[in-house]
């Protein structure tokens, strides 16, 4: 390789490599629409590894998917700022904007299973990213180049001649991998990038992924809902719940005090070898995003509500590492009870 | 390409043309009769008195071989169907059925696999341009109109062609396939000019209604190829428009049209029968309609025959084109 990283903690601070301010996206339909990321703020850092957990239609991946600015009819983003790299890719020309894809930011696909092109060979799957951006254009360079990214997730030179039927899931999520790397992107993101693979090999595609990110020097947006493989994995952590981000913290605090009730939830859910029982699990179903409660959208289920959670929407207030959205913390709100409320005026 | 897959290929396409030669040789058989009794009963009814009657009768049983045991007559015709020898006409007696067909082929052919092939390449690109983003609505317009049109039969579409281009507007002529006195002129442009002319108005009513059915199914593989994970990725990938629609939806989604258009291009030879009567196209479909009227068994049993081969054939090499097409089909392995 001609190309030398510098080491994977560098000292500067940088500016952020994906800021996100206010995003607003909306899935329109006849019923009306539905809110499927409300508000949203959160940068990455450099070479940082962020995490985004939350239940299944949280808004995790309709969020990731605007990060390509790839949201698809209904949904429609209705506000806020992306700044990829400092330049605003919602702004950006339509050609610009497919430039920026790939080179800029990379996906990793959730279904890595179904996300090969059947009938086309490995090879020239990446290779056509690399056409596409201009990079390599002559025959002898594009295969040395398509070796050299499959040899970084350990895979040989032949797979490039394979058609992915030929592939088994972990080969195929490390095709993937090799190809978010190909045009060594700033920020790669990870949609649940093991969900599909064995718990054996679902370890071994994240160090791949975790070491070729260093390698390559970029940012990760790990997607999952599985708490246990983000504490091992990413630096900092989001917690989102029902379109909203409700923390975000560095992962070593959070695991040690969650300060939002959802996320206590979450931890609390981990099972645990020394209990053999499923633990606490969280009560009831997410809301429906057409119409979400009033207040603190996760006051339905919580179960630390007051009164103040029916009424206002909580603000973001700072934590140790990070910030929460939760009324709890917040010192100007009197904290009566919900249940104390409910139960007062029939007794 | 394994030659083991090959070989099986090759020997599924002998198998099928064999029992299809069996069939054809065992079904007449199995009514009640002889031809030429029949032929000879046909005649006397008609008034006609024949002197010697059993013994011209007898004389012709032996000259078709009909007088032999069954097995016998089995490896004769065996052995006429590999040499193409489809024996002679009834109705058109001296003249042989392969004399029939090979006059009407080309006319057949001609037409047909232009309109097949015509039908295949457009039904493919609106059906796929229906489902992108970025059509014109002029497009979008013209495809419906098709489909709408696809659901008249394209007999009666060619009666209302020929009724509109030919009568009305008097722009084409009506039947036909060439100008009269045209026909022993051999080939120069005017000729191919005139039977171009002349073939119109079927080819438009075979191409108006198979476009638009056939555009559905594309639209149909179309959506569903849209959903897949990789339609994503090749976005993300940051692929131009126009790659992704080609390489990756169009790429896949038209798998099965191929296997679809390889059937009806073996359909080619047993023409378009309707079309062909209706425009006086002396084509396979017109002599097929004629011997079937004519009770012309030995012509009916030709084009049968060639009819089975031909679709044989093209299933045949759709067998051995799909596995390029798409790698998911294995080369000989179980």
């Amino acid at each position: 390789m001609n190309q030398s990283y510098p080491p994977p903690t560098s000292p500067t601070i940088p500016k952020p490599i994906l800021q996100v301010e206010g995003l607003v996206i909306h899935y329109e339909t006849p019923r009306g629409a539905v809110q499927a990321v409300s508000d949203v703020s959160f940068s990455v850092q450099p070479r940082e590894r962020f995490g985004l957990v939350g239940e299944s239609g949280c808004g995790k991946s309709t969020l990731v998917t605007a990060f390509l600015r790839m949201t698809k009819p209904p949904g429609v983003i209705k506000a806020g700022r992306i700044l990829l790299n400092g330049v605003d890719i919602l702004a950006l020309p339509k050609n610009e904007m497919r430039r920026v894809r790939w080179s800029q930011v990379a996906l990793i696909p959730q279904g890595a299973m179904n996300s090969l092109n059947p009938v086309m060979r490995v090879r020239d799957q990446i290779a056509d990213a690399l056409v596409a951006h201009g990079v390599i254009l002559n025959q002898a360079a594009l295969t040395a180049r398509i070796e050299e990214l499959l040899a970084r997730v350990e895979l040989p030179a032949r797979v490039a001649r394979l058609y992915p039927h030929e592939l088994s899931g972990g080969m195929k999520q490390r095709v993937c991998i090799a190809m978010a790397t190909a045009l060594e992107p700033k920020l790669i993101i990870a949609d649940e990038p093991t969900s599909a693979l064995d718990v054996v090999t679902q370890r071994a595609v994240m160090e791949m992924l975790a070491n070729v990110q260093e390698m390559v020097g970029a940012a990760l947006i790990l997607i999952g809902h599985d708490m246990g493989l983000m504490a091992q994995v990413v630096d900092r952590l989001g917690v989102m719940y029902a379109g909203e981000l409700v923390e975000v913290g560095d992962v070593t605090s959070m695991f040690k005090s969650p300060q939002h009730p959802y996320t206590r939830a979450l931890l609390g859910s981990l099972p645990s070898p020394r209990e053999r029982k499923v633990r606490r699990a969280i009560g009831g179903l997410p809301p429906a995003l057409i119409a979400p409660p009033p207040g603190c959208r996760f006051h339905p289920r919580c179960p630390e509500a007051i009164v103040a959670c029916r009424e206002v929407a909580p603000r973001r207030l700072e934590t140790t590492g990070g910030w929460a959205t939760c009324h709890l913390l917040d010192p100007t709100q009197a904290s009566q009870p919900l249940e104390a409320a409910d139960a007062a005026p029939s007794a | 390409m394994s030659l083991l897959y090959l070989r099986n290929r090759l020997l599924n396409l002998l198998l099928v043309i064999w029992i299809a030669a069996t069939i054809n040789f065992i079904t007449p058989r199995l009514a009640p009769g002889d031809p030429i009794n029949a032929i000879f009963a046909r005649l006397e009814s008609q008034g006609q008195v024949i002197a010697n009657s059993a013994q011209i009768i007898d004389l012709y049983r032996e000259r078709f071989g009909l007088d032999l045991p069954l097995w016998q007559q089995y490896l004769r015709y065996l052995g006429s169907v590999l040499t193409l020898d489809l024996g002679y006409s009834l109705s058109y007696f001296p003249a042989t059925v392969s004399e029939l067909v090979m006059r009407a082929l080309p006319w057949t052919v001609g037409l047909l696999l232009t309109t097949t092939l015509l039908s295949f390449v457009l039904a493919v690109l609106l059906g796929a341009l229906f489902v992108w983003r970025g059509t014109p609505r002029s497009v979008h317009l013209i495809g419906w109109v098709l489909v709408g049109i696809s659901a008249i039969p394209y007999y009666l579409l060619a009666i209302v062609l020929i009724f509109i281009f030919a009568f009305t507007l008097n722009i084409f002529p009506a039947g036909g396939v060439t100008r009269i006195g045209n026909v022993a002129s051999g080939l120069s442009w005017s000729s191919v000019w005139d039977t171009l002319y002349y073939s119109t108005l079927p080819a438009l009513s075979i191409l108006l209604a198979s476009i638009g059915g056939s555009a559905l199914g594309m639209r149909g593989m179309m959506v569903t190829v849209l959903g897949e994970d990789y339609l994503l990725l090749a976005e993300a990938k940051g692929l131009p428009e126009r790659w992704i629609f080609l390489r990756y939806a169009v790429r896949n989604a038209i798998l099965p049209q191929v296997t679809g258009l390889a059937i009806s291009l073996g359909h080619v030879v047993s023409g378009a029968i309707l079309v062909e009567v209706l425009f006086s196209y002396p084509g396979m479909g017109y002599i097929l309609i004629d011997a079937i009227r004519g009770a012309d068994y030995t012509t009916v049993q030709g084009i049968t025959f060639l009819l089975v081969v031909s679709v044989a054939v093209a299933v045949f090499i759709i067998d051995v084109i799909n596995p390029w097409l798409d790698p998911r089909i294995l080369y000989g392995k179980r």
